[in-house]
C-alpha cells in the first residue's frame, strides 16, 4: 500500500479499533439534527415530500458510516466513502430544495453541519486527501446552491456571507478530519521505519547463533549414520555388497529428511514453536497444518506476521483444547508458482514508503488466485469472550486479508480469510543466495506428504 | 504492515493529531471570519472593521505559529489576542445598525470556535479540555461584553456550546479508550520480528541442505553404484574430501560467511543485558547499540543478571517516562571495569524532584549496582534528555564468597532469572569494596 493511501485503519487497525465509537455517535447526531431540524423549521418548507426524502438520504448516509466503519467490515473502502458522502450531498439538495424560496437563514440547515461531520467521522479510514477533496466538492456545491436563493433570506447582508456561511460549516470539520489523518498517518509511518528498522538489525545480531544452530543440527544428524559409515568405508579401503545396500538406504534416508526440510513452510514454523509453547505450559497438543500446495510460501511478510499472531493467540487462550488446532490452506486455480528463492537480509524491505502501481496493471487481466485460510479450534469459552479476545488479532487479519468470516459455536471456532495473490507481484527484491537454494535432485516429483 | 503504534506513543501521537485537526478547525473558521468581514464591509461601511480584519490576521497568524510550536507562551498568547479579536469581532459585526435581529448568528460564533480549537500544549486528554475550556470562557466572556454594549438582544450561542462539548467528547474519548487491544500490540511486533528471523533461519536451512546434497547425498550414491571389491582412487578420494567437509567447520562457511568471519557474539547474546534490551523492544521501543558488547561476557553470572535488571528499569524509565521512541546503550570496558550507558533524547528529569514513589531509579538501579560494588552516574536536565552510566567491577565475584542464591555455574543459567524483573534481590552483601 502505498503512503499516500495509507489511512489510520491500515496501519494501526488497534488504534482505530479504540476510536471506532466515534462514529455511531456522529452518525446519532447527524440524524436526531437532520429530523429536528426538519420538524422544527416547518414553517419555512415548501415542499414536504423533498424534505421526508432529505432526512432520508441523510439517514442512509448516518447508517452507511455505522455499519461501514464496524470492525467486522473494515477496511473501510473508497466506494463506500463516495456512497455516504452522495447520500449526504443528496440530502443536503433535498433539504434546499424542500425550502426553495422559503429557507430565511442558512446556519439553521442541517445539511452543511451533517456533511462536515459525516466527513470528520472519516478521519480514521480514509486518506486525508480523499477527504478533503470530498469537503471541497460539497462546499462547491453549497455555494453554488446557495447564492440563486438570495431573495428569500431574512438578514439582508451581502449573500456572499451565506455562501460564506454554508462553506464554512462544512469545511471546519472537513479539515480537521483531514488534518488528523494526515498527521497520525505520518506519525506511523515514522515509527514503522523506525520499528522496521530495528527489526532488521536485532534479526541480523541473532545471525550467527542461528547459522550455528543450523549447522548443529545437520552435523549431528549425520553424526548418527552416515559420518561413521564412510569413516569405516574409508578406513577398510574395500567395499561390500552389503556396504552398497546400506549406503542406498541411507541415500534414500537422507533424501527423505532433505525432502521433508525443504517442504516446510513459515506455517509449519509457527506450529511447531507453538506446539513448543504448549508443551511448555504442560499441555502438549497436536496442531494440524494442511497445505498440501505449499501455497503459504506465497503470503506477505504483514500476512505472515498476523497469521502467526493469530495462531499464537488461539494456543495461548484459556480453554483452548491443545489438540483441536487446524489450519488449512485450499484455493482457486493456479497451483503454486516455483518456491521463491529465500529471502536473505541484506535488503531490508523498507519498501513501505515507496509508491507502488501495482494493483493498476493487474485489474482487467486473468482472474487474480485466492488462497483460502480456514483456522479451526475449540476454544471452550462463551462466544462473546471468544470474539473480545481475538478481536485485536481479527482487526490486523482484516486489514491484510480479504473476506473475513468468524464462526463460533462453542466450543468450536472457524476462522476463514482469502489472500489474493497478485501474479505479477514476485514479492520484495530478493537477492539470490550464495550457494543454490534447492537442488534439483533433492526436491521429490511430487509432495510425499499432505497432512502433517 | 500491521504494526500499530506501541503503547508508549499512542498518547502523544493522539494528543498532536488531534491539536492539528482543532488548528486546522480554527483556521477554516477564521478563514471564514475574514471573508465575512471583506464581505460585510462593501455593504454598510463601520470604522472598526479595518481593525477587525487585521485582528483576525493576527489570530490567524498566531494560530499558524502555535500549529507549529506549541508551547505555553504561544498558547496563552493566543488566547489573549483571540479574546481581543473575538470581541472587536462582535462588536463590529452585531454594531452594524439594524442588521442583526440577535446575537445567535453563526457568524458570530466564528471566531469564538476557533478560539476552543487551541489545541495547547502539552500532551493527554485532560491538558487539551484544560486549554479549550478556557478558550471557551474567554471566547463567551469577550463576545458577551461585546453584545452588551450593542442594541441585540443576547440569546445562547448553540454553535460554539456544541463544538466544545463535541471536542472535549473526542479528547476524552481518544485519551480514555485506547485500552482494548493493549496486549494485542506487542505479540503482533514479536510476531513480525519471529518473521523476520524465520525467514532467515529458512535461508540458512536452505543453504545447509544444498552443501548436504553437494557432499553427502552425492556420496552415498556414488558408493551405492559402485562395484563391490577394493575402493576406487576416485571414491576413495572423494570420501576423504567429503569427511574432511562435514568435520570442518567450513560448513559455516558454506551457510553464511558473513558469521563465519564474525564468530563470537554469543557471549552478547546470552548476556542478561541483551535479553533486557530485548524485551523493551518488544513494547516498542528502538534501541540501538554500540560499543563492545562482547565486554558482557567477562562479568560473573550475578553481576550480569543484576545489570541485566537494571539495564531493563532504565529502558523502561524511557518508555514510561522520556516520551522518545529512541534510546541508545553504549558497552565500553577497561580491565577492571564493565560499564553500560542508557541514553535517550527525551524529556529528562531533576533526580532531586522525582518524588518518593519513584522507586525504580533509586531501587532497582542505584541500589542493585551499588551493592556488586559498582557506580550509577545520571546526567538530566528537563528537556535535555537523561544519560545514566552504571559501571561494574569485572572480577568482583571473585574477591567474594558466593553471596546470594546464584552458583557461579555457566552463564548460561542466568536466563530463567533475568526473566523476572521484580525478583527479590539477594540478600544484601556489605563491604563491597572491589
Amino acid at each position: 500500500m502505498s503512503a499516500r493511501r495509507a489511512t489510520q485503519q491500515r496501519l494501526d487497525p488497534l488504534g482505530t479499533l479504540a476510536a471506532w465509537p466515534l462514529s455511531p455517535a456522529i452518525a446519532s447526531i447527524v440524524l436526531c439534527y437532520s429530523v429536528i431540524a426538519t420538524v422544527l423549521q416547518q414553517d419555512q418548507i415548501r415542499n414536504p415530500l423533498m424534505a421526508t426524502l432529505a432526512a432520508l438520504a441523510m439517514a442512509a448516509a448516518a447508517a452507511t458510516l455505522v455499519v461501514a466503519t464496524q470492525p467486522a467490515h473494515s477496511p473501510f473502502g473508497r466506494r463506500i466513502h463516495l456512497f455516504m458522502v452522495g447520500c449526504a450531498l443528496l440530502g443536503y439538495v433535498f433539504e434546499q430544495l424542500s425550502r426553495w424560496g422559503g429557507n430565511l437563514l442558512v446556519q439553521d440547515d442541517f445539511g452543511p453541519v451533517c456533511i462536515g461531520l459525516l466527513l470528520l467521522a472519516l478521519a480514521p479510514y480514509r486518506p486525508w486527501r480523499e477527504i478533503a477533496l470530498s469537503g471541497v466538492v460539497a462546499s462547491v456545491v453549497a455555494i453554488l446552491i446557495t447564492l440563486p436563493q438570495a431573495d428569500a433570506f431574512a438578514v439582508k447582508v451581502p449573500v456572499a456571507v451565506y455562501a460564506i456561511v454554508a462553506a464554512t460549516q462544512i469545511l471546519a470539520p472537513t479539515a480537521a478530519g483531514a488534518a488528523y489523518s494526515r498527521r497520525i498517518v505520518r506519525s506511523i509511518l515514522a515509527w514503522q521505519t523506525d520499528a522496521r528498522r530495528a527489526i532488521v538489525a536485532r534479526t541480523e545480531e541473532a545471525r550467527g547463533q542461528m547459522a550455528r544452530a543450523v549447522v548443529e543440527q545437520q552435523v549431528s544428524a549425520l553424526k548418527s549414520g552416515v559420518i561413521p559409515f564412510l569413516a569405516e568405508l574409508l578406513d577398510r579401503g574395500t567395499l561390500t555388497a552389503l556396504d552398497i545396500a546400506q549406503a542406498g538406504q541411507l541415500a534414500a534416508d537422507v533424501r527423505r529428511t532433505l525432502v521433508a526440510e525443504i517442504d516446510r513452510t513459515w506455517l509449519d514454523s509457527v506450529a511447531s514453536r507453538e506446539r513448543a509453547a504448549l508443551a511448555e505450559r504442560g499441555t502438549p497438543g497436536l496442531l494440524v497444518v494442511a497445505d498440501p500446495e505449499h501455497r503459504a510460501t506465497a503470503f506477505r511478510a504483514d500476512q505472515r506476521a498476523a497469521t502467526a499472531a493469530l495462531i499464537g493467540a488461539l494456543c495461548a487462550a484459556p480453554g483452548f483444547d491443545p489438540h483441536s488446532l487446524v489450519v488449512q490452506i485450499t484455493g482457486s486455480s493456479t497451483p503454486t508458482p516455483p518456491r521463491p528463492a529465500p529471502a536473505t537480509l541484506t535488503e531490508p524491505q523498507l519498501t513501505l514508503a515507496k509508491p507502488t502501481k501495482r494493483t493498476a496493471a493487474t485489474q482487467g487481466t486473468a482472474p487474480v488466485p485466492v488462497d483460502t485460510i480456514t483456522i479451526q479450534a475449540a476454544v471452550d469459552l462463551p462466544p462473546r469472550k471468544v470474539r473480545a479476545l481475538l478481536r485485536p488479532y481479527l482487526g490486523v487479519i482484516r486489514v491484510v486479508f480479504a473476506n473475513v468470516r468468524v464462526t463460533v459455536r462453542r466450543p468450536s471456532l472457524t476462522i476463514e480469510f482469502d489472500g489474493a495473490r497478485n501474479p505479477h507481484e514476485v514479492g520484495p527484491a530478493r537477492e539470490d543466495p550464495a550457494t543454490p537454494a534447492t537442488p534439483a535432485g533433492v526436491r521429490a516429483k511430487q509432495p510425499p506428504r499432505q497432512v502433517r | 504492515m500491521s504494526l500499530g503504534l506501541p503503547d508508549h506513543l499512542v498518547k502523544a501521537t493522539l494528543s498532536r493529531a488531534l491539536a492539528r485537526a482543532s488548528h486546522w478547525f480554527g483556521l477554516v473558521c477564521l478563514a471564514g471570519a475574514l471573508f465575512s468581514v471583506l464581505a460585510l464591509s462593501v455593504f454598510p461601511v463601520t470604522d472598526r472593521l479595518q481593525i477587525t480584519v487585521a485582528a483576525i490576521l493576527g489570530m490567524g497568524a498566531l494560530l499558524a505559529m502555535l500549529a507549529r510550536w506549541r508551547t505555553v507562551p504561544l498558547t496563552i498568547a493566543y488566547l489573549l489576542l483571540g479574546a481581543v479579536c473575538t470581541y472587536l469581532f462582535t462588536s463590529a459585526v452585531l454594531g452594524m445598525p439594524g442588521v442583526f435581529p440577535s446575537s445567535d448568528m453563526f457568524l458570530i460564533s466564528l471566531p469564538k470556535m476557533a478560539l476552543i480549537m487551541v489545541g495547547g500544549a502539552g500532551t493527554g486528554a485532560l491538558v487539551g479540555v484544560l486549554w479549550s475550556t478556557v478558550g471557551f470562557l474567554f471566547a463567551e466572556a469577550a463576545a458577551t461584553l461585546a453584545i452588551s454594549q450593542t442594541p441585540v438582544p443576547d440569546r445562547p450561542d448553540i454553535f460554539t456550546i456544541v463544538t466544545y462539548l463535541f471536542l472535549v467528547g473526542v479528547m476524552l474519548l481518544d485519551g480514555l479508550a485506547r485500552r482494548t487491544g493493549r496486549a494485542a500490540q506487542p505479540a503482533i511486533h514479536r510476531a513480525v520480528q519471529d518473521d523476520q528471523s524465520r525467514i532467515l533461519r529458512h535461508d540458512f536451512d536452505v543453504r545447509a541442505i544444498a552443501l548436504m546434497h553437494d557432499t553427502t547425498l552425492n556420496q552415498l550414491v556414488s558408493v551405492a553404484r559402485a562395484k563391490p571389491g577394493p575402493l576406487s582412487r576416485g571414491l576413495e578420494a572423494g570420501l576423504r574430501e567429503t569427511l574432511q567437509t562435514l568435520a570442518e567447520r567450513d560448513w559455516l562457511t558454506h551457510v553464511d560467511e558473513r558469521t563465519a568471519t564474525a564468530a563470537g557474539n554469543d557471549g552478547w547474546l546470552s548476556s542478561a543485558v541483551f535479553r533486557a534490551i530485548d524485551r523493551t523492544r518488544d513494547r516498542g521501543l528502538v534501541v540501538d547499540i554500540t560499543g563492545d558488547k562482547e565486554a558482557l561476557a567477562r562479568l560473573d553470572p550475578q553481576s550480569d543478571r543484576e545489570l541485566g535488571l537494571a539495564v531493563q528499569q532504565c529502558l523502561v524509565n524511557v518508555l514510561l517516562h522520556a516520551g522518545i521512541v529512541t534510546a541508545e546503550v553504549v558497552i565500553d570496558a577497561d580491565g577492571q571495569n564493565v560499564s553500560v550507558m542508557v541514553l535517550d533524547a527525551g524529556r529528562g528529569f531533576m533526580e532531586s524532584e522525582t518524588g518518593s514513589d519513584r522507586l525504580g531509579l533509586r531501587q532497582s538501579v542505584r541500589k542493585r549496582i551499588e551493592r556488586l560494588g559498582g557506580s550509577v552516574v545520571i546526567w538530566s536536565r528537563p528537556g535535555a534528555g537523561t544519560s545514566v552510566l552504571l559501571t561494574l567491577p569485572v572480577a568482583f565475584s571473585a574477591a567474594l564468597p558466593p553471596s546470594g542464591p546464584v552458583a557461579p555455574a555457566r552463564r548460561g543459567n542466568s536466563s530463567a532469572e533475568g526473566q523476572l524483573a521484580d525478583v527479590p534481590s539477594p540478600a544484601p552483601t556489605d563491604q563491597a569494596t572491589p
